[in-house]
């Protein structure tokens, strides 16, 4: 179990998160929502320990994340970060492969070669090994960082997944596989916690969100909780209405399209 | 409640606003303006009225020293904001704009505007009705202030007036600019209304707490170890008081710090350990609505019934 007590992060005396407080099981993917600049990656940072909060604490099992030392941290959880940086001409098996660093005791063991081939194919990249990463497309590229973060954490059943925006740029069908897999190994006993902002794949994957609005935590509850036209407008100024899926009791997010005067374009 | 006020040398009343104590999400926004220029007066008013809601903006001026007469009638918690200029002062804002919220039973009150100073004003009242509904009666950001609203005496959230922000400035232009009509009319009002009032507890909570936690850090152990217990027995929870004892903590500081911590009542949180339960049971393995109501931990299926649609939204009939 993951534990956030009240935590507070601040940056140059400016308050980012506020006092936050949640928790997260293994079994349930967690999703974080909020508006642009609400402080969502920076509580993901806080939470995998990538950053330290400034007062308050998280643990894991009962256990400090500061206490933890980085090889250790890096077999318990992993993070797709937002965007990635690679210049170089690596093979996309190349850069999955790094995934496994922390577990290879010299060189990759057939172990690590098993679960690299076993990523790819769930990535929907099983024929893209050879290939360089900087000839992909973006959307692609977007996969095989996935498939490198799954490799980190597939042998570890009580692993934590952090994902931070991990559909953006994906189309259609990688978004619902990407969630899918997440989904699925939290049914497996991992814990996943991931920044969404299309609110209908939460609806769909979500066990439980947390609305965050300026750094505070606005809501937190099930979809059906958090889901709602009230707080869906504070938090993002929009107007929607909500409807219930019969065949899956899940909310519904329909949104209200918005009209600017074109005359007031200059 | 009766919101009315007047100006001593106006035979009639400025306004006299009668509205709804009790909450209606479905009642109408009202706005009007009413604008006075006739020496010695320049004032331009805009009231909102709705269920449990008033609000007024006034800029005013007057050539004369005028006395303003303001009642309100019925319980309810009042926001105001007062800022004014001072002709050919440099500063902005004298004093910038302070701010404060209030409890009051009942109250008349008259204050002297000076001549020839700039006054600006906003007002909100709210029934007690609305403000409970805006922030939970058990929160512990006004446990105080609830206890003094508690009593039926006059209470204000912080003793002196405080500084305005630039956020609530914001959030004011943009009650005031706001041009949609109907439902939104209202939503987006109420939004910004708690938008308000909790930038403003928050900045006298951070002033009167300094950086004092609102829990301690025993409680959250003891918080946490009740949540474990309910995780494990939802389907036959224990009572509130004897969860209080397994966890020993007393029984309000339990239910407070629960909600407080877990952004959810103990009762809510029953709810939705069931309600998650009943879904899969419904949904993945299939099962009856007689069995699942048994199973959740309702002992008919009516009440199971009335649950579920009050968590989901439709009846577990309904179900395709």
């Amino acid at each position: 179990m993951l534990e956030v007590k009240e935590i507070c992060y601040e940056v140059n005396g400016r308050k980012i998160i506020k006092n936050v407080s949640l928790f997260a099981k293994r079994g349930q993917m967690l999703a974080i929502v909020g508006a642009n600049g609400a402080g969502k990656s920076t509580l993901l940072s806080l939470l995998n320990a990538e950053n330290k909060p400034s007062s308050g604490v998280v643990t894991l099992d009962g256990r400090s994340m500061s206490d933890f030392d980085p090889l250790e941290l890096a077999q318990k959880r992993a993070t797709l970060a937002q965007s990635h940086h690679v210049n170089l001409a690596f093979s996309v098996e190349e850069i999955v492969m790094m995934g496994r660093y922390p577990h290879e005791k010299q060189q990759a063991r057939e172990q690590d070669q098993r679960i690299v081939s076993e990523t790819l194919r769930i990535c929907g990249l099983k024929d893209f090994g050879e290939r360089s990463y900087l000839q992909l497309s973006g959307g692609e590229q977007q996969r095989v960082h996935l498939a490198r973060v799954l490799a980190q954490i597939w042998d570890q059943p009580e692993a934590v997944l952090f994902l931070d925006e991990p559909v953006a740029g994906l189309d259609m069908r990688y978004q619902q596989q990407t969630l899918a897999i997440a989904k699925a190994l939290c049914k497996k006993g991992m814990m996943v916690i991931a920044v969404l902002h299309d609110l209908n794949l939460v609806a769909d994957y979500a066990d439980r969100v947390l609305m965050l609005k300026d750094g505070r935590r606005w809501k937190y509850g099930t979809p059906i909780e958090v889901l709602n036209t009230l707080d869906i407008y504070h938090v993002f100024d929009v107007e929607t209405e909500i409807k219930i899926n019969p065949k899956t009791l899940s909310p519904l997010v329909l949104t209200k399209p918005i009209k600017i005067n074109h005359s007031e374009l200059n | 409640m009766i919101v009315r006020s007047r100006i001593d040398r106006l035979p009639d009343w400025l306004f006299v606003e009668n509205i709804p104590d009790t909450y209606d999400p479905l009642s109408k926004v009202t706005e009007r303006r009413i604008d006075i220029t006739d020496a010695p007066i320049d004032m331009q008013n805009y009231l909102l009225c709705s269920s449990g809601l008033f609000l007024m903006h006034s800029r005013m001026k007057f050539a004369e020293n005028v006395i303003i007469d303001t009642g309100i009638e019925g319980e309810s918690i009042v926001s105001q904001f007062i800022a004014y200029q001072v002709p050919g002062s440099k500063l902005p804002y004298q004093g910038a704009s302070r701010h404060n919220i209030r409890f009051i039973p009942n109250s008349e009150s008259s204050y002297e505007l000076k001549s020839g100073v700039e006054y600006t004003y906003f007002l909100i009242v709210i029934s007690k009705d609305f403000y409970y509904r805006l922030i939970d009666r058990h929160s512990v950001l006004h446990e105080d202030f609830v206890q003094e609203i508690d009593k039926g005496i006059s209470a204000k959230f912080s003793e002196v007036d405080m500084r305005a922000t630039p956020e609530m400035h914001r959030i004011i232009d943009e009650i005031l600019e706001n041009k949609k009509t109907g439902e939104f009319k209202r939503l987006h009002t109420e939004a910004k209304v708690l938008e308000l009032l909790i930038y403003q507890i928050e900045q006298f909570n951070n002033e009167h707490l300094s950086n004092e936690k609102l829990l301690r850090h025993e409680d959250i152990a003891k918080l946490e170890m009740a949540r474990d217990i309910l995780e494990n027995n939802f389907i036959n929870p224990p009572m509130q008081r004897e969860l209080a004892l397994s966890v020993s903590i007393n029984e309000s500081k339990l239910r407070k710090g629960f909600k407080e911590y877990f952004g959810c009542t103990i009762y809510d949180y029953v709810t939705r350990l069931r309600m998650e339960m009943a879904k899969q049971l419904l949904i993945e393995d299939r099962r009856t609505i007689f069995d699942v109501a048994e199973m959740t931990g309702f002992k008919h299926q009516t009440n199971f019934s009335i649950a579920f649609k009050k968590y989901f939204g439709i009846s577990p009939s309904e179900l395709t």
